[in-house]
């Protein structure tokens, strides 16, 4: 049986490699940051620090942009974290959007879930695109800011040393070997960080048993895009299966081996065409299809105990390994590099104590551990543990149908926003809030119009959020009190980005300046506020501190209080 | 319940299961009923779940 692989729809470009300016076989650039791993985090942090005008030199090993089968889900946080980076454009126009999935237990749907959606979001819940797609609009955004990011391609870390004040890194290109300095490091370098195993520091946790064949194929289909789950199918007696639509005709499609299969053998082409026509046979799929790519996984539930050691900071895989259902690996380590973006910023701009980057581990391993409690019980569904979470899923399956209250325990429990809800950052509430999102919390998304000297035009709540302090200052028609101005100017003379944000119940009738004006009244119900109320959010779209009544006071110690040690 | 509560309920069940080992799961099920239909205290909740569990239900083939 001869079997013709089709390659992906993508051709990547390959870069050479540079060599810097040497002396001493050492760069002679000074850096403040040097990004280890040009994947989608790496290329996230550099493009997050360039918003804030700190420069940084992005090391990766390859010769362009990945190619396989990879993060294929991107979550409307992770898509507000782009939009902001300046590289939302090209994750819109080929992503595929969907709101929801199907699970089947043999041949009946068992549960239909949605993720949240409504008429006053701005961007869909989730959008599936090959790696490659989410690597090659990141770099396209890079390469704009080539001021700022230095991207080496074809070269590799070989070496590390780390000081108190900064790093120094070995590294190898086909070229020639040099020497590069740097004030920060950070690993980037995916689940076989060489930064991890050069440090020599631990992952802790579970790694599961259960393994699936990861198979790309080229299809023809109308079929929407949705997550589709099989359990016990027809066609696939015994094992589950899950079916990802993505763009121009590749479709993902993982199955699970049975105990005590051989990988390699699972793997060989002939035993896996086989079983991905009986699949598409079940699923009434008639078009011509071809393999692209098959491998193997296996789910980790990983993490290091601290992503901060001196000068090295780790993010993405390089940091924690979470299992791929519910898809929290990429979209976690986007916000990693988000949550770290402005913080290395303000440290590097002298704006923030050093102590500001210890907020980054403790936020983001708390992160972690939200991400691996719904990641494992997703894990513990698709890929049972043991013979008791295999029977009580079978339980669970048969009485979905006549019983809907199991059929949570169905649910991928897929990626959402994570609530910092214990972090030394927040200004705990002294108010009684009725609603509206916590000190932590990101900003529920609501549509609004702003106003930019005298210029009025539709936008969303998550549009006011920038690489600064924002204060959302709610009322009535635009008027602002003199202290909060006041503050506003010292800020700003002392170089911290800070602004105002007036959040209107009335259309403002100022020539100048910049408004938001709530324009069916939802927006201050929704926030629990009334005029006088203000919510001061952080660079990363957090709420750092909200109160009822605020004053310029309050405002000036949770930035003292942030930024200080 | 909310769904999180019924994860974790969920969750100990099967660890609690999986401790017990396989040859004791219907023992350990059987009991766990018990103490439920006990808990209860209703006969005709008792025997419409009685009832609910034994429709459609699908013996292993595989």
């Amino acid at each position: 049986m001869s079997i013709a692989f089709q390659p992906y729809p993508f051709e990547a470009k390959t870069y050479a490699p540079a060599t810097p300016m040497l002396r001493d076989g050492i760069d002679t650039k000074h850096h403040n940051v040097a990004i280890v791993g040009g994947g989608p985090v790496g290329l996230t942090l550099a493009l997050g620090l360039a918003t804030h005008g700190i420069a940084s030199v992005l090391i990766e090993a390859d010769a362009s942009v990945c190619s396989g089968s990879r993060a294929i889900c991107i979550s409307r946080r992770s898509l507000e974290i782009i939009e902001r980076i300046g590289a939302l454009d090209g994750f819109l126009k080929t992503g595929l959007p969907w709101t929801g999935g199907r699970s089947f237990y043999r041949d009946t749907e068992v549960l239909h879930f949605t993720m949240p959606q409504d008429a006053d979001q701005k961007l869909p819940p989730m959008i599936n695109l090959a790696q490659y797609h989410i690597e090659q609009f990141l770099l396209d955004a890079a390469e704009k800011r080539a001021d700022l990011i230095d991207i080496r391609w074809q070269t590799r870390v070989t070496g590390l040393v780390a000081r108190d004040d900064g790093a120094t890194l070995q590294c190898h290109t086909p070229d020639g070997d040099y020497a590069l300095n740097a004030d920060w490091v950070v690993a980037c370098d995916g689940g076989r960080s060489t930064i991890r195993e050069l440090t020599g520091l631990p992952l802790q946790g579970t790694s599961y048993e259960g393994r699936y064949v990861i198979v790309d194929i080229k299809l023809e289909s109308d079929r929407p895009t949705e997550r589709l789950a099989y359990f016990d199918p027809s066609s696939n007696p015994g094992s589950t299966v899950l079916v990802h639509k993505q763009p121009h005709n590749v479709w993902r499609i993982d199955y699970q081996l049975r105990d005590g299969e051989d990988a390699e053998a699972a793997t060989r082409p002939e035993n896996v065409i086989p079983r991905v026509k009986s699949l598409l046979d079940m699923m009434g799929e008639r078009g011509d299809w071809a393999p692209i790519w098959i491998t193997i996984y296996k789910a980790n539930a990983l993490t290091l105990e601290r992503y901060r050691h001196g000068r090295i900071l780790f993010s993405g895989d390089a940091a924690h390994l979470v299992p791929i259902f519910g898809v929290r690996g990429a979209n976690s380590g986007i916000d990693d590099a988000d949550n770290l973006a402005w913080k290395l910023a303000f440290v590097i701009e002298g704006l923030a104590a050093d102590a500001l980057l210890d907020t980054y581990s403790d936020e983001r391993v708390y992160a972690t551990h939200e991400n691996l409690s719904y990641g494992t019980k997703s894990t513990e569904f698709m890929a049972p543990p043991s013979f008791a979470f295999e029977l009580m899923r079978k339980a669970v399956l048969g009485l979905a149908v006549r019983h809907e209250h199991v059929r949570s325990l169905i649910n991928p429990r897929q990626s959402s926003a994570i609530s910092y809800r214990e972090s030394s950052l927040n200004v705990a509430d002294v108010d009684p809030f009725a609603a509206g999102p916590k000190p932590g919390a990101v900003l529920p998304e609501m549509p609004l119009t702003i106003l930019a000297d005298g210029a009025a035009r539709a936008g969303h709540l998550t549009d006011l959020v920038k690489p600064r302090f924002t204060v959302l200052y709610f009322t009535q028609n635009g008027t602002v009190p003199a202290e909060l101005l006041a503050l506003e100017v010292s800020l700003q003379a002392q170089g911290l980005p800070f602004a105002v944000l007036p959040v209107c119940a009335q259309r403002p009738s100022a020539p100048t300046g910049e408004y938001a004006w709530d324009h069916d009244g939802r927006l201050f119900d929704r926030y629990g506020a009334r005029v006088g109320t203000l919510y001061l959010i952080r660079p990363d779209g957090h709420v750092l501190g909200r109160w009822l009544t605020g004053s310029a006071a309050s405002v000036a110690n949770a930035l003292l209080h942030c930024l200080s040690s | 319940m909310t769904d999180t509560d019924l994860d974790a309920v969920y969750t100990h069940l099967c660890n609690t299961l999986t401790s017990l080992g396989e040859t004791n799961a219907a023992l350990y099920l059987a009991r766990l009923s018990l103490l439920a239909i006990d808990r209860l205290g209703d006969v005709d909740v008792a025997t419409t779940l009685i009832d609910a569990a034994a429709v459609e239900f699908h013996p292993s083939e595989h």
